[in-house]
């Protein structure tokens, strides 16, 4: 029996005494968990994935400690996970007062980004936890982290130790500003540095933001900046919207800083600053977010034109340093809600990246009745021409979902296109979602899925085409 | 033989979780979190226990459902605010998109305590991965409802549940 099973077994059994001891013996520690199951056959590749993740918490007084179990036999082929299973995570926290404690695995966050992010999300098949020790405190007047650990990158290792901390110091209600910094130590150049300095102000009237980034790994690259500055302006049923990036060698990605092999991770995840659209076809645009050569802007203007009726009109723009046109968006749309169990959104726009240009119109509906059920329709419609040879086609995207609270969701949905390089010009499917026993949220996917970007919260990965049947379980208790 | 084993352990974690579900879904105390509000304050949960239930309802700009589940969570807000009910509604929308969340708010006039959880991590504190995702706490920080998705209708159970902790608390 191999090492990894042993442990998965004593996890198992770890599991097991806490289910069943925890509520009745130590009626003070608190138990909790939730797990994530996903089971795909892909027919056309004749191949399985199967995936979990199950989380498990123990909290007592002011301790708390956690443990993960995963298991990718094997992952999904847009994950850069390689197949086995363990142990993933584990993690012991304290908590007193203002004070937090961690010491196992964690996430953490400086101001937007620009200097350190490591995050998960599930859906993307992105973790880049750090496994290390962390300091939270938090005041009226300030709060502040220290951290120091080693951040896994998208294929499952850990290289190099980041040390770093942010302070965030509120002396006015009006005003907050701090300062970020991490470090690491690379065995051939030395330590190098990076860090930031930022700054907000929150009036009635509006909020404003900007934080400038820089780097110091003298010699070893070149002098690298990065600039986020956003503002929100209110006035009555109006708002306003504005956004300004500037990131010029600024992608810091592990052990790459030593020119070894690239892996698969950035310690940094700078804002995109363009619109994230809550349709597929418009996430599909040619756009990757590139931290060392950008430079943009978002502009968006809302307008509630009545008590249930919303006009938004948004524009934003991105070019490399030499002033190419990467992206350019003008959108509109319109949302109105007439009555509690009705609503529509209609939305057109035009979209440019270095590939094509796309026209984009979008209409959806929903319609509540009998109290427990309602059916929703959305309709996508991308006119699409290629630049370097004028092909021209169209992708059409329709769903259909049925509704009955709280138990399930019917869905169908059909995707076509006159791509004549596509292989395919129909995609259809039907997805099931039930929700039973409280807390098990079971989703049954049949039929086939288009390749395409996925982007959940500005973070894209390229999924690639799937015929077959899909079913994820996700359960908390 | 990994598959097997694999199997194995997800069957005998999804049995107990079954029999197990019971006992452990009600009654479990509340994560204390501390979060930033959009002036940049600090919200700290555990300061809000005894005062009455608490609506946590995680959201992002970018889910369709949450902002669907908004709207009714609102007009739940406007029904419920004179009766000490803390309604915090949590954006976890991440660098990328929070600078959207104040002028989203602001064009949608949501009147309720908005808090940014921009890493997520009070979200899956409270065992989900995705929003939307509702959380109801009684009078004595002990979470009693939990709810992952949105169909229009579901508010209802949470007005259901809402009446009867306030009952419960009348009636102490």
């Amino acid at each position: 029996m191999s090492r990894n099973l042993w442990i998965s077994s004593l996890f198992l059994f770890f599991i097991c005494l806490m289910m069943f001891s925890a509520p009745r013996v130590f009626a003070q520690i608190d138990f909790q968990g939730n797990g994530y199951l996903e089971y795909s056959h892909d027919t056309d590749l004749d191949t399985v994935y199967f995936e979990d993740w199950t989380d498990i918490y123990l909290g007592y007084k002011n301790w708390r400690i956690g443990a993960r179990y995963e298991f990718h036999l094997p992952p999904q082929p847009y994950s850069l996970d390689t197949a086995g299973q363990g142990i993933s995570q584990r993690f012991l926290e304290y908590r007193k007062d203002q004070l937090i404690v961690t010491v196992g695995n964690f996430y953490s966050l400086f101001g937007r980004g620009l200097v350190l992010r490591s995050f998960e999300n599930r859906m993307l098949r992105w973790d880049t936890n750090i496994d290390g020790v962390k300091f939270d405190y938090y005041h009226r007047l300030l709060d502040f982290q220290v951290m120091g650990g080693r951040p896994r990158d998208r294929m499952g290792r850990r290289r190099d130790v980041l040390q770093g901390g942010i302070l965030n110091v509120k002396p006015w209600q009006l005003l907050q500003v701090g300062s970020s910094m991490v470090s690491t130590y690379l065995n051939q150049q030395g330590r190098v540095y990076w860090g930031s300095f930022f700054a907000g102000l929150n009036f009635n009237w509006g909020n404003f933001y900007g934080e400038r980034a820089f780097k110091d790994f003298s010699g070893i690259q070149p002098e690298g900046k990065a600039v986020h500055l956003s503002g929100n302006i209110f006035f009555g049923p109006f708002t306003l919207l504005a956004e300004y990036k500037n990131y010029d060698q600024y992608e810091l990605t592990a052990r790459t800083i030593d020119k070894s092999p690239a892996s698969e991770m950035t310690y940094n995840n700078p804002p995109a600053v363009y619109r994230e659209h809550l349709y597929t076809l418009m996430n599909r645009h040619q756009l990757v977010q590139n931290a060392n050569d950008e430079e943009g802007y978002l502009l968006e203007f809302t307008w509630s034109f009545r008590e249930q009726a919303i006009l938004t009109l948004s524009h934003s723009r991105t070019e490399n340093h030499k002033g190419d046109l990467l992206y350019r968006e003008y959108y509109g749309q319109v949302e109105w809600d007439p009555s509690y169990s009705l609503d529509f959104v209609g939305g057109m726009g035009q979209q440019k990246d270095r590939e094509a240009t796309y026209l984009n119109f979008v209409a959806t509906g929903k319609k509540g009745f009998h109290d427990y059920y309602s059916a929703k329709v959305i309709y996508e419609h991308q006119q699409v021409k290629v630049e370097y040879n004028d092909r021209q086609f169209y992708n059409q995207l329709f769903t259909l979902s049925l509704d009955r609270s709280p138990l399930l969701t019917l869905s169908l949905l059909a995707e076509r296109t006159t791509d004549q390089l596509s292989e395919k010009d129909l995609w259809l499917a039907g997805q099931l979602d039930v929700q039973f026993l409280e807390n098990f949220d079971l989703t049954i996917f049949g039929g086939s899925r288009r390749e395409g970007k996925v982007c959940i919260g500005g973070v894209c990965v390229f999924r690639p085409p799937f015929e077959g049947v899909e079913i994820r379980l996700i359960n908390r208790f | 033989m990994h598959r097997y084993s694999a199997g194995i352990i997800i069957v005998l974690i999804l049995t107990l979780t079954l029999f197990g579900g019971e006992e452990t879904s009600q009654g479990k105390t509340a994560p204390d979190f501390i979060l930033k509000d959009l002036s940049g304050d600090n919200y700290r949960l555990s300061g809000q226990f005894g005062k009455g239930p608490i609506v946590i309802n995680f959201w992002a700009t970018w889910c369709i459902p949450c902002i669907e589940e908004l709207k009714q969570m609102k007009r739940i807000y406007e029904k419920y605010e004179s009766r000490q009910v803390e309604f915090l509604a949590i954006s976890v929308d991440d660098p990328k998109t929070v600078g959207r969340v104040t002028s989203f708010v602001k064009s949608h006039r949501y009147p309720f305590k908005i808090l940014l959880d921009t890493n997520s991590n009070v979200m899956h504190l409270y065992q989900s991965e995705v929003p939307p995702y509702t959380v109801l706490i009684d009078t004595t920080g002990k979470i009693v409802y939990s709810h992952l998705g949105y169909r229009l209708g579901d508010e209802r159970e949470i007005e259901k549940q809402l009446n009867d902790l306030l009952e419960n608390d009348a009636n102490q």
